[in-house]
């Protein structure tokens, strides 16, 4: 909720109390205006209460949203980063680097969902690592590692493909999963 | 246990592929015996752990990683490596996991069905 929210509310309740208090003064027993004090006050807790969860939504929604982003913009760069590889637009030493930098920041957004909304089964990292493995104990990547061009055997582009695949897989269940909580 | 503290960005800021003919001096073939084992066999000497910080450097193919620590079943008895080699990165943690529960387990199966540590060219 903004802080105009906050306002409109603050003055809707002052509002209410004072209509309600100019209607206690006409009340004459104490039982009636006793009856009559707990009215107003559950309608301000229950307009408390209400504030309170509306205002806790809105920022659970925010934070997955958040992180809905940067897990999208991970697959994003991932899926161009396989395809410069595929490609052969990428080096040996640019590959590993690449590799590094995605390694920290799979980590980083492992770390936060994990912490902020309890998510324990996240395999990002884990299917990035097996692609790590697979291209860079490579025979072709070993072998042509000073080489300014660096291409995938066969063998190694077909496993690729299947890995991809599954990292792709686990991006889209763990935005399911974000969802869901 | 006192420690022996390496890192491996003080050997090469570019760690390279698994073996010598490979690379340029930077391989875990070179770091394996320039810098690993004998800092091993030191930790061991005086009761010591050997502690090898892997942060800092311009990232690792998996093979140098495999090559550098995976040769230490081949020359060292397995529950010592277990007990007296400790891993460390705060950039890439999982380096460790890999190390420990896939490399030298991987390196040992090897050894144990008398495979030579490197295959002949």
């Amino acid at each position: 909720m903004k802080a105009k929210d906050y306002l409109y509310m603050f003055l809707g309740v002052i509002i209410t109390i004072t209509i309600l208090i100019l209607c206690f003064q006409g009340i004459s027993s104490t039982s009636d205006k006793i009856a009559f004090a707990s009215i107003i006050v559950n309608v301000v807790i229950a307009v408390l209460v209400v504030a309170y969860f509306q205002n806790r939504e809105s920022n659970s929604r925010s934070l997955k949203d958040y992180f809905i982003n940067q897990i999208s913009g991970i697959k994003c760069d991932y899926d161009k980063f396989i395809q410069q590889i595929k490609d052969e637009k990428l080096t040996p030493n640019e590959i590993k680097k690449k590799f590094k930098d995605f390694s920290i920041k799979n980590q980083q957004l492992e770390y936060f969902l994990k912490t902020e909304l309890k998510l324990n089964t996240i395999y990002i990292q884990e299917q990035n690592r097996k692609i790590h493995k697979l291209i860079t104990n490579s025979y072709e990547f070993n072998n042509l590692y000073d080489s300014i061009k660096f291409a995938l055997e066969n063998s190694t582009n077909n496993e690729l493909i299947i890995l991809h695949k599954d990292f792709n897989h686990h991006i889209t269940s763990l935005i399911v999963e974000i969802n869901k909580t | 246990m006192e420690k022996i503290l390496i890192r491996v960005i003080d050997f090469t800021e570019y760690p390279g592929v698994r073996y010598k003919h490979q690379g340029n001096n930077d391989s875990g073939e070179d770091f394996y015996y320039e810098v690993i084992k004998p800092a091993f066999e030191k930790a061991l000497n005086q009761e010591k752990i050997l502690s090898v910080d892997l942060d800092g450097t311009a990232g690792y193919a998996s093979s140098f990683l495999d090559e550098s620590f995976g040769n230490l079943v081949y020359d060292f008895p397995f529950e010592e490596i277990k007990t007296h080699l400790e891993i460390k990165s705060f950039e890439e943690p999982d380096w460790i996991d890999v190390i420990f529960k896939e490399t030298l387990k991987d390196w040992k199966r090897k050894k144990d069905e008398n495979q030579p540590r490197k295959p002949e060219r």
